[in-house]
């Protein structure tokens, strides 16, 4: 078991697939962060003065807070005057109309992402926002969103054309001053995603953004809203890739979700950044702040994701359970190799009656990866009846990475019924046993076993995300086990 | 720094006249490292994260000032939990050892001790570190070192049965006593150790306790610990814990009484084939605040773990469990298990679970379940179907909730006083509808 066969090393070596820079002139803002930078990022996106206010507020608040440090992480000291804070392709300023009129050269990125643009989005059934760096460039199935009274548009277009939407819910998740890495976001946001769907509509279709970080040298900071109106349901898709390149590159993005009176959110993340090489050397330092709000009764909020990527990892997307019986869900899969490290979990505060969450977390370590699972259940004093059932399971995978669990657990009320197990232990020997004198060959074995590992999270995700997990954690994994 | 803080600090740095004892001179620079370092730091807050749901305001309310006198005419020892020799400890200060000491085994006031330089005290003494924020009342403890006792246990000795009463006088009112104990077991020697705080004495003092044994190859301690301390009292104990190889610990912790209480266990399996076993039962009612930090490192390969907690909460008492199991590197063939349960019996109680694992080996077997919840109502339906009624059916499911702590215990009277205690103190926490 310890030791690794050739073949299956340098499969464990092979370089990062997504690895590729495309060419496009960007207007980048010199590097450096200032009240001057922030005038200059809501003056280009031509944002009312309201929002401007509240960003320079957010950066006021972010100049007093300290970055976290209670994390299980080794970060190395960001400087946060060497990031470049806005950056859009050229023709930013003159938005095309249409996808003919998007550049070949964008397209082609995203084509070879495989991102289902085009011809291709229409065939897939899936409306895209794509994000290039900071501004949105093109979204398809408008029309036909719009038919069913959803707004899916990029967060510059909704401050345009829905600043009453934005401005009651922007922040109302995630405050400002939530934490340094949400301050920071809030101060200097570029784009994301805006959606809204109205009471009753069932939207038609999955909705889907694919993020790409592509200028060198620039922090992506997305904001990205949902807001899901009485009886409404939607789901949602992000996936994403980075092209690889030796500095750091920090991102810190700000989901929040609102789900009012039986309406339901599903957001599920496939997340394959660039990790750094082998000696931990780059790769995407990702600081995200996700919360979903049941705010009213009967809502239902549920984050999938998929963490493959990344040099560092640090996400915990939550559920606040304010309203009566609603729901919150969270599966995982994290997947640590080389010299990757994620602290990753959830919270879920239950602040309603007859709340129920569950929380199922797969961290595979592979390599010299450093996988932590934190997560709070928290039963308020109202809460009654309240339920949580949590599952963090942990596999390792070689003699030097760690897996570690750090679960609070805090209960108010004496009718909640909380329930956490959580197991550690190295990929079964006697599984790899059986399918190997089953003539079954290591690699595929070992993805075998890893693939029923993750089975539970696997199975919430959109059918072509599950094909598209399933087979990033073959490739991530493939010879780590030897 | 805390107003509380800042007045141990104070007195700290200028001990009463003619009370500094004479000890080793690596002692004496002992107490001045621990005692710079708690001027810098304090006591923890619960900005720090082993403290985070301990709060001492209530200690800061009454608590004013340092020690007591070491030997006064106060209230008599409470009636021993089980027979044997035991160690009478009052306000902090070794008061009496009664009953005959087994041969092999040696006691001796901490002091003495300190002032002789016995062998391997200076290695344990140093080995505790001082330095961090959340280490305030260990820095505090090792800044007053010298009261308390050394207890020693030759190689190849069974010691049986050894108890140690923990009192307090009227002088320790309104003060925070400090004392160790230092427990030395050379290789095959066994001893069963148990600390009684018991009795009525000063309601409202804390005394700040540190246990530290070292286990030599193949020795054997099981640990005891009963504690059901008036209202108004405040326990801070830390017992550190360090094994050779193939060593055995059992803790067995009940916690029935005081208004605040700290309970850290810590053990490190230093030698492979060691073994421990860490159970604590908590019963909190009123405003008792009972935080219980349970911590095992894995350091050699081959060590097994277990910790078991039970809560039972009434009023708006609060429980805390904080579990660790931390696997180092190379600590291969690890078996480590966690189970913690907590039953809430009144609307306002809380309990805190953090049931922590931190593994950095892969031949590991680690897993931990935490559950809060009340009592299955099927449970009483088939109970009250054969004949109980409601309260008995509760009382009787809630001591068996309870139950895994003791029966994991070797048979004989130690266990069944334990139990009795335990039953008894069930019984007290009143009717289970809170």
């Amino acid at each position: 078991m310890s030791k690794q066969s050739p073949s299956v090393e340098s499969l464990v070596q092979r370089s990062y697939r997504h690895g590729f820079v495309t060419d496009i002139e960007s207007e980048t803002v010199p590097p450096g962060l200032s009240e001057e930078v922030i005038r200059l990022i809501s003056a280009r996106k031509n944002e009312p003065e309201w929002l401007l206010e509240w960003r320079l507020e957010a950066y006021r608040q972010w100049q007093q807070m300290r970055q976290p440090d209670w994390a299980q992480l080794e970060i190395e000291p960001i400087d946060f005057q060497a990031i470049s804070y806005f950056s859009a392709p050229k023709s930013a300023q003159d938005r095309p109309r249409s996808l003919d009129e998007v550049d070949p050269k964008l397209l082609e990125t995203y084509d070879k992402l495989g991102v289902p643009l085009h011809e291709r989005a229409r065939l897939a059934g899936v409306a895209v926002d794509a994000v290039f760096d900071s501004v949105s460039v093109g979204t398809t199935f408008k029309e036909e969103l719009r038919k069913a009274g959803v707004i899916f548009c990029s967060m510059s277009e909704a401050v345009q054309d829905h600043p009453e939407l934005v401005r009651a819910y922007l922040g109302s998740v995630v405050p400002r001053s939530d934490n340094f890495f949400a301050a920071l976001n809030s101060a200097v946001f570029t784009d994301g995603s805006f959606v809204y769907v109205p009471r009753g509509v069932r939207c038609p279709m999955e909705l889907s953004t694919y993020f790409r970080i592509n200028a060198a040298e620039t922090g992506q900071f997305e904001r990205t809203l949902i807001v899901a109106e009485e009886g409404s349901h939607v789901s949602y898709l992000e996936g994403c890739t980075a092209p690889m390149r030796d500095e750091n590159q920090l991102h810190a993005a700000v989901v929040e979700l609102v789900a009012l009176d039986d309406a339901e959110i599903k957001y599920s993340t496939v997340q394959n950044w660039y990790p750094g090489d082998e000696q931990g050397v780059g790769g995407i330092y990702n600081f995200v702040t996700k919360r979903g709000d049941c705010r009213e009764a009967g809502a239902r909020i549920s984050w999938t994701q998929v963490e493959t990527g990344s040099a560092i990892t640090w996400k915990y997307p939550s559920c606040v359970l304010r309203g009566d019986d609603s729901v919150g869900e969270f599966y995982s899969v994290a997947l640590t190799n080389n010299r990757q490290q994620a602290d990753t979990g959830t919270k879920m505060i239950h602040l309603g009656k007859n709340t129920r969450s569950t929380i199922i977390s797969k961290g595979i370590s592979a390599g010299r990866g450093q996988n932590a699972y934190r997560g709070l259940v928290k039963i308020g004093k109202n809460a009654h009846n309240a339920r949580n059932f949590t599952q963090c399971d942990s596999m390792l995978i070689g003699k030097r990475c760690g897996a570690h669990t750090f679960p609070y657990i805090e209960v108010n009320n004496p009718s909640a019924k909380v329930e956490h197990e959580a197991t550690t232990s190295r990929i079964g020997e006697d599984q790899l046993f059986y399918c190997l004198q089953r003539g079954i060959c290591e690699e595929d074995a070992v993805s075998m076993i890893v693939d029923g590992f993750c089975k539970q999270v696997f199975r919430e995700l959109p059918m072509e995300f599950a094909v598209e997990a399933k087979a990033l954690l073959e490739v991530s994994l493939e010879g780590a086990v030897g | 720094m805390s107003e509380l803080a800042a007045i141990l600090a104070r007195e700290l740095a200028a001990p009463p006249a003619g009370e500094a004892p004479h000890l080793a001179p690596w002692a004496d620079g002992l107490r001045e490292r621990a005692r710079q370092d708690f001027s810098r730091n304090g006591l923890p807050s619960t900005r720090v994260e082993a403290w985070k749901y301990t709060s001492l305001r209530g200690l800061e309310r009454t608590i004013g000032a340092l020690g007591a006198l070491p030997a006064e005419t106060g209230p008599e020892a409470p009636p021993p939990l089980v027979d044997g020799p035991r160690l009478v400890v009052h306000n902090g200060q070794l008061a009496a050892v009664q009953g005959e000491v087994p041969t092999g085994v040696t006691i001796t006031d901490l002091r003495t001790a300190l002032a002789n330089d016995r062998e391997g005290l200076r290695e344990m003494l140093e080995s505790l570190p001082t330095d961090q924020p959340a280490d305030g009342f260990v820095a505090l403890n090792s800044a007053d070192l010298g009261p308390g006792v050394l207890v020693h246990v030759a190689a190849g000795t069974d010691a049986g049965r050894l108890l140690l009463q923990w009192c307090s006088g009227p002088s320790a009112a309104g003060r925070l006593c400090n004392s160790r104990v230092c427990v030395r077991l050379e290789p095959g020697a066994r001893l069963e150790l148990i600390e009684q705080f018991e009795g009525e004495g000063a309601a409202e003092h804390c005394l700040n306790a540190v246990t530290q044994v070292h286990l030599g190859e193949q020795a054997e301690l099981a640990h005891a610990c009963f504690q059901q301390w008036p209202r108004g009292s405040a326990l801070i104990a830390l017992r550190e814990i360090r094994q050779a190889a193939a060593s055995r610990y059992h803790y067995t912790g009940l916690d029935a009484g005081a208004s605040l209480v700290r309970h850290d266990v810590r053990t490190t399996l230093a030698g492979p084939g060691a073994g421990c076993r860490l159970d604590v039962a908590c019963l909190g009612m009123a405003r008792a605040h009972a935080d219980n930090h349970l911590q095992v490192t894995h350091e050699a390969g081959d060590c097994a773990s277990v910790q078991t907690f039970r809560g039972v909460l009434a009023g708006r008492a609060r429980a805390v469990f904080n579990g660790r199991v931390l696997v180092q590197p190379g600590a291969d063939g690890t078996d480590a298990s966690q189970s913690s349960a907590g039953l809430l019996l009144s609307p306002h109680a809380e309990i805190d679970a953090k049931p922590e694992l931190e593994i950095h080996a892969d031949e590991v077997t680690a897993s931990h379940g935490a559950t809060v919840g009340q009592l299955d109502e099927d449970a009483i339906f088939y109970l009250r179907s054969r004949g109980l009624d409601v309260e008995a059916a509760r009382q009787l499911l809630t001591m068996a909730f309870c139950r895994p702590v003791t029966d994991a215990m070797r048979p004989g009277p130690l266990r069944e006083a334990l139990s009795a205690r335990l039953d008894a103190a069930l019984q007290a926490l009143g009717s289970p509808h809170g």
